[in-house]
């Protein structure tokens, strides 16, 4: 079966934005939108790992494998130093990834020297390359992973949002109530690790980060509820990835960027008018 | 190579990568307490990402990759990323994470468009535009060293002036804003004083190593003391000496005849492990020190508890 190239890469870039967004509008709300790009700079050890226990082949299993538990070291790490309150979690985060970066660039300089063995090598995905790789069923192997990504997220977000919004919103409450927000926010971590890994193998680093924060703070200028916020992030993703692709059709442009931009576009439209509204409403007050 | 501590003093590519990594280290330490405090730590990182599309115009309408012009493309780009941000946050709810997220993804992907279109173009000299982003080793010569000498002393000095104004505006905005200071301008300047710390490292040290520099000795020095100007000063003492042992270090234990240790690798860890220590040890808000405290409080409350059991 062959499917066309546009309905690849459009469908591609949707279940990206779509399993992105649902764990990305809680990360939002938790002030770790950043976690994205932290998980994307802290997987090099764990590459490196994945690389020196697969006896040197850059086969992807073992290096996503490791690129996850990397990214589930920077997330408990980070928890365990912002931990007491003498650091702040933005802080603590900006603490973490960075010195994981830099023993995974030590391991690669002192033991590999001589291998081209870097972030590029492996979780760089490039979303234009879908339509050649194909996996189970003859699908597009990027929906296969993304889709089954997507399940998953789906899945437990649907399945907890009424914990995860207690957890998020009131944390305090949550664990008089006895819904054990740490474990929670630990699954909703470990998930988002997950996700992330997956989503640089299919289509590279820069999306990735882009589908976690922007659709969520966007959806999040337009509603106050929790409901609506997720309906109108997904939307924005999908809107987002439909245009931007168009754009880099017409502009001939790389797709990562159109789409990266048109998510950057939507959002200040969204604030302009939002802005404008709220100036012409106070002017009509005065006398 | 085997170096004794005297090599550092009159090898002249020695000195050179010291001095200014230690420099780097001192503007870009004092400065981050405020991105730090401001709970805009990963504001390093954004610019750092946002320079990407000024250097990729920068390189288009010059069509050289002259360092200076594509620095100062960078550098504009980046303070627009910044300033950008900063508007984001007083026009809407959101938090400072989201604020830096939404920018960076969205500069550094028109930077990756803008990279793409040249890589299209066939330009020979574009080879190499993204390692820019990412930092050549150690390769600080003297002018380097004069140029960080004397931006960052226009930085800091800067600090020096308007200290008084940048605390009250940090910790109070309300209250400055009352006694009539321009908040909004101060934060953009405070802003705009570390995008060219940012800068100024982004080339020799790199994107990661820079968001290091900013946090990590704030964080230390946060640890120390609970006055601004205090933490200010050992965040530039902490920042020094990461930079400046780091450098050195990595020259000092790289094996015979390899590559050399990464400078900037080796300077982030040096920093970090100045972190930690200063949380597990400074004295107060220290962990041994809290831990302590909670032994000898066990301890006073079961005494108490006993002489009430025997009375």
């Amino acid at each position: 079966m062959t499917l066309p190239f546009d309905l690849v890469i459009v469908g591609t870039a949707v279940l990206v934005a779509w399993a992105c967004t649902l764990p990305g509008l809680f990360l939002v709300l938790r002030r770790q939108a950043l976690l994205g790009d932290a998980i994307s700079h802290a997987a090099l050890p764990g590459i490196v790992a994945g690389y020196w226990l697969s006896g040197g082949s850059l086969a992807s299993l073992p290096a996503l494998a490791g690129a996850s538990l990397s990214g589930l070291l920077t997330v408990g790490l980070s928890a365990l130093v912002a931990r007491g309150g003498r650091v702040k979690e933005d802080a603590a985060l900006g603490l973490v990834f960075p010195a994981l970066f830099a023993a995974g660039v030590l391991a690669v300089s002192l033991n590999y020297g001589n291998v081209h063995l870097d972030l590029d090598a492996v979780l760089y995905g490039e979303i234009a390359y879908t339509p050649f790789r194909t996996g189970w069923l003859g699908l597009p192997a990027a929906w296969v992973l993304m889709g089954g990504t997507l399940l998953v997220n789906a899945l437990f977000v649907g399945g907890l949002f009424k914990e995860l919004q207690l957890a998020t919103f009131d944390p305090g409450l949550a664990r008089t109530l006895g819904f054990a927000p740490r474990l929670l926010s630990g699954a909703l971590l470990t998930l988002v690790a997950l996700t992330v890994v997956a989503a640089f193998d299919a289509v590279g680093a820069v999306l990735v980060v882009a589908f976690l924060v922007v659709p969520s703070a966007t959806a999040l200028l337009l509603t106050r509820r929790l409901e609506r916020a997720l309906a109108l992030a997904l939307g924005a993703g999908l809107s987002a990835s439909v245009l931007g692709y168009i754009l880099a059709l017409a502009l001939d442009a790389s797709i990562t960027g159109a789409v990266a931009g048109v998510l950057g576009l939507q959002f200040v439209l969204v604030l302009g008018a939002k802005t404008l509204r709220a100036r012409g409403g106070t002017r009509t007050l005065r006398p | 190579m085997s170096l004794t501590p005297g090599d550092f003093l009159t090898d002249y590519t020695l000195r050179s990568v010291v001095l200014g990594s230690a420099l780097l280290g001192l503007v870009a330490g004092t400065l981050g307490c405020f991105s730090v405090l401001r709970r805009q730590s990963l504001i390093g990182d954004t610019v750092a990402h946002a320079a990407l599309p000024g250097i990729c115009a920068a390189f288009l309408l010059t069509g050289t990759r002259d360092t200076l012009g594509l620095l100062v493309g960078g550098g504009l780009s980046g303070l627009l990323a910044s300033w950008l941000a900063l508007a984001i946050l007083r026009y809407s709810r959101l938090k400072a994470d989201v604020a830096l997220g939404v920018t960076f993804s969205t500069f550094f992907g028109i930077g990756i468009a803008l990279l793409t279109a040249i890589g299209q173009s066939g330009n020979a000299a574009q080879a190499g535009l993204e390692g820019f982003l990412f930092g050549q080793a150690a390769a600080l010569t003297a002018g380097d060293v004069t140029r960080f000498a004397a931006l960052g002393t226009l930085a800091l000095g800067t600090v020096a002036a308007l200290h008084k104004e940048f605390q009250l505006s940090l910790f109070d905005p309300a209250a400055a804003a009352v006694q009539g200071w321009p908040v909004a301008q101060l934060t953009a300047l405070s802003t705009a004083l570390t995008v060219l710390a940012v800068m100024l490292g982004l080339q020799t040290v790199g994107v990661v190593l820079m968001a290091a520099m900013l946090i990590a000795p704030a964080i230390a020095a946060r640890q120390w003391t609970r006055s601004l100007g205090g933490m200010l000063r050992l965040a530039g003492v902490f920042g020094a000496l990461s930079g400046g042992l780091g450098a050195a270090l990595s020259l000092a234990l790289s094996p015979e005849g390899g590559t050399g240790l990464p400078t900037g690798a080796v300077t982030v860890l040096t920093a970090t492990a100045l972190a930690v220590l200063s949380l597990l040890l400074a004295p107060g808000r220290g962990v041994v020190a809290g831990w302590v405290r909670h032994r000898r409080a066990r301890a006073r409350l079961r005494r108490a508890l006993a002489a009430g059991g025997r009375r």
